[in-house]
């Protein structure tokens, strides 16, 4: 037989795609010819293939070598086939054989060493929906394969065991013995027990702030965006780290979804287990449009947005972001994803993030409390804030400002009560709300719209006596109006009342107006 | 200069005995004109066949069949299309044809262990 076949899979995006790749040697001069829409990284594996068969004493055949990809239209990136079209190849000189329903994931070094790839788990989990069974990969992403349920996995350092495992009789006698063997794993038997979750950062750590306390748990507990307006060194990025801390764990199948994208963004080696702690991504101000939403040539790749998908997106210093690159987080903010376009096609990453911006009030930062030591110029400051775009401050629900400790403060208070605590309450004020809200395909009050909120989840006219009033004197507007009611459902919820009343309806206003009154 | 001659000389002949086995008719050896040279040229059966011949000692610079070129594919088959014309032979086709002789390493190893391996019908 002078055909060969493997399979791999190559991403696009976050989505992965089943590749076959078909090997045919042709009576011939030598040539190694490869098809299939190739990019640069791939086009090179014929060299590396070449090279890792000689060094493991299966030699290519000196004769013309066809690989094929497909399917042909689909643009191939990266070096996870190297292995695939190495199987291949040999399969189709009759060295191996059982690899056609077989996914390889790995690169190749010159002496035959696998080589970790990016995005092993995405691939793997596509591989299995497709139908795929059994998944070859470098020992390195042995690990994070085995997270998929319901796969094979073969793992070694070296294409050698790999060779042994699926060689033939006519191979058996050319081939270098090997020391090591293929390292079975079965994937899902792992993720079973979660590990102890170490955050790291607790909220026992902040002393006093009570009012941004607050605010951080009702932010937490209805899934709101917060601004955290303050002066330097008031503590406000400290607060803003402590957040996933009290945001209840991944579950299941979300804690997939953020470990699919670790693996594609920090490639490599870093993924061991499903992670269950909740992102959390500080761009610098200097970020670009592109790091933060996605970029690249060709298939662009995910940027800091998506990375913070079902965790907490923090923008420190958020005026000095150029203002492009604020707005253009408005989208993601409505939809829950980034579609990117270029010429090789568009991909779709998931951002479904929770906003934490942070601002000193003015340039020099001084303008707190009765601002007599702010230097800024009214006109400075009126600047300044502005920066931050009204549209986009408009979907931020919580405004609180975080002053200074003062020194009583600090010397009275104890250290806060720690994130463990405060987490049980945003876990049980979560449950209520999806209990309420699952009727209508919801699970967090921030995602309730307008419609809900004024006909099933009318509140009583007493309670809105104080809201209204203020719609009504315009120091609200209808959009502000809406925000309002979700934050006093979220807070009624953290005390675990059926619904808001006239009291929580105030705090809300209050959570709301925090900054602009002063 | 002088032992690649004889590399060359020694892979000649084994690629002529190789073709005789096979049934081929050798016709020239080493057919030279201003423009080029063909190895070998022979008949199999109908077919009018000019047969390159590489010959390497071991692998070390790479297998015999690499350093056949496109351009001296197409040499190749100029130069078999001039000694059609030059010859009363009517064959019912052309072909080029290639050869490669590895011998074993090494100037001092004796040729007898040499692999012969035949490429037809090259395009």
């Amino acid at each position: 037989m002078s055909m060969g076949r493997a399979r791999s899979v190559v991403l696009v995006g976050m989505e992965g795609r089943l590749i076959e790749v078909e090997a045919d040697i042709g009576q011939t001069l030598p040539a190694f010819v490869l098809l299939g829409l190739p990019d640069a990284a791939l086009r090179e594996s014929q060299d590396r293939i070449r090279s890792a068969a000689k060094n493991t004493g299966l030699d290519l055949p000196r004769r013309r070598l066809t690989v094929n990809l497909f399917p042909a239209s689909l643009p191939k990136s990266g070096s996870g086939l190297d292995l695939a079209i190495l199987m291949s190849a040999w399969a189709a000189d009759g060295y191996v054989q059982g690899t056609d329903k077989v996914i390889f994931l790995a690169e190749l070094g010159l002496d035959g060493r696998l080589r970790p790839v990016k995005g092993v788990l995405p691939s793997v989990a596509a591989a299995v929906e497709a139908g795929a069974r059994t998944v070859v990969v470098c020992a390195e992403n042995a690990a994070e394969a085995a997270l998929v349920p319901g796969v094979r996995v073969l793992a070694a350092d070296h294409v050698l065991p790999i060779a042994h495992h699926f060689c033939s009789y006519k191979a058996a006698r050319a081939l270098r013995p090997s020391q090591e063997t293929v390292q079975q794993l079965t994937g899902g038997s792992r993720s079973s027990g979660r590990p102890h979750i170490d955050y790291g950062h607790d909220l026992a750590e902040v002393r006093g702030q009570q009012e941004a306390r607050f605010a951080l748990e009702v932010a937490a507990a209805g899934g709101h965006h917060l601004l955290l307006m303050g002066a330097p060194g008031a503590g406000k990025t400290m607060l803003a780290e402590r957040l996933p801390s009290i945001l209840p764990p991944l579950d299941e199948a979300e804690s997939m979804v953020a470990t699919a994208i670790a693996s594609i963004s920090s490639g490599a080696t870093s993924v061991t287990r499903l992670q269950s702690r909740r992102p959390f991504e500080a761009p610098h101000h200097s970020a670009t449009a592109a790091s933060i939403l996605g970029g690249g040539s060709r298939i662009p790749g995910p940027g800091a947005a998506t990375r913070a998908h079902l965790g907490v997106l923090y923008l420190d210093e958020t005026p000095e972001f150029p203002r492009h690159v604020l707005d253009s987080l408005r989208q993601p903010l409505e939809t829950g994803a980034i579609t990117l376009h270029r010429s090789a096609g568009q991909v779709t990453y998931p951002a479904r993030f929770q906003l934490v911006l942070a601002a000193n009030p003015c340039p020099c930062g001084m303008n707190v409390g009765n601002g007599r030591q702010c230097i800024c110029s009214v006109a400075q400051r009126r600047n300044y804030l502005s920066r931050i775009s009204g549209p986009l401050l408009d979907r931020v629900d919580v405004h609180v400002q975080v002053d200074r400790p003062q020194s009583a403060a600090l010397a009275l208070a104890d250290s806060g009560e720690p994130s463990a605590a405060v987490a049980k309450r945003v876990q049980h004020a979560r449950q209520q709300q999806a209990e309420r809200l699952s009727r209508y395909g919801l699970k967090l009050n921030s995602e309730a719209p307008l419609n809900l909120l004024s006909h099933q989840l009318r509140l009583p006219r007493r309670s809105l006596h104080s809201l209204d009033a203020s719609l009504d004197r315009a120091q609200l507007s209808l959009r502000g109006y809406v925000r309002v009611l979700r934050l006093a459902w979220t807070i009624s919820d953290l005390s675990l009342k059926d619904r808001p009343d006239q009291d929580d309806v105030d705090i809300a206003m209050h959570l709301r107006h925090a900054t602009a009154r002063r | 200069m002088r032992s690649n001659d004889h590399t060359g000389l020694l892979g000649e002949e084994k690629a002529a005995e190789y073709l005789l086995q096979s049934g081929h008719r050798i016709l020239e050896r080493r057919w030279r004109t201003p423009t080029g040279e063909l190895d070998l040229i022979t008949m199999d059966g109908q077919d009018l066949v000019a047969v390159e011949v590489k010959t390497r000692h071991g692998l070390g610079y790479g297998h015999p069949f690499e350093a056949i070129t496109e351009q001296k594919l197409r040499r190749l088959q100029r130069l078999l299309i001039e000694y059609a014309a030059g010859s009363r032979l009517r064959p019912a086709r052309r072909r080029v044809d290639a050869i490669a002789v590895t011998l074993p390493p090494g100037s001092a190893a004796r040729a007898s262990s040499a692999a012969v391996e035949h490429l037809k019908d090259l395009p």
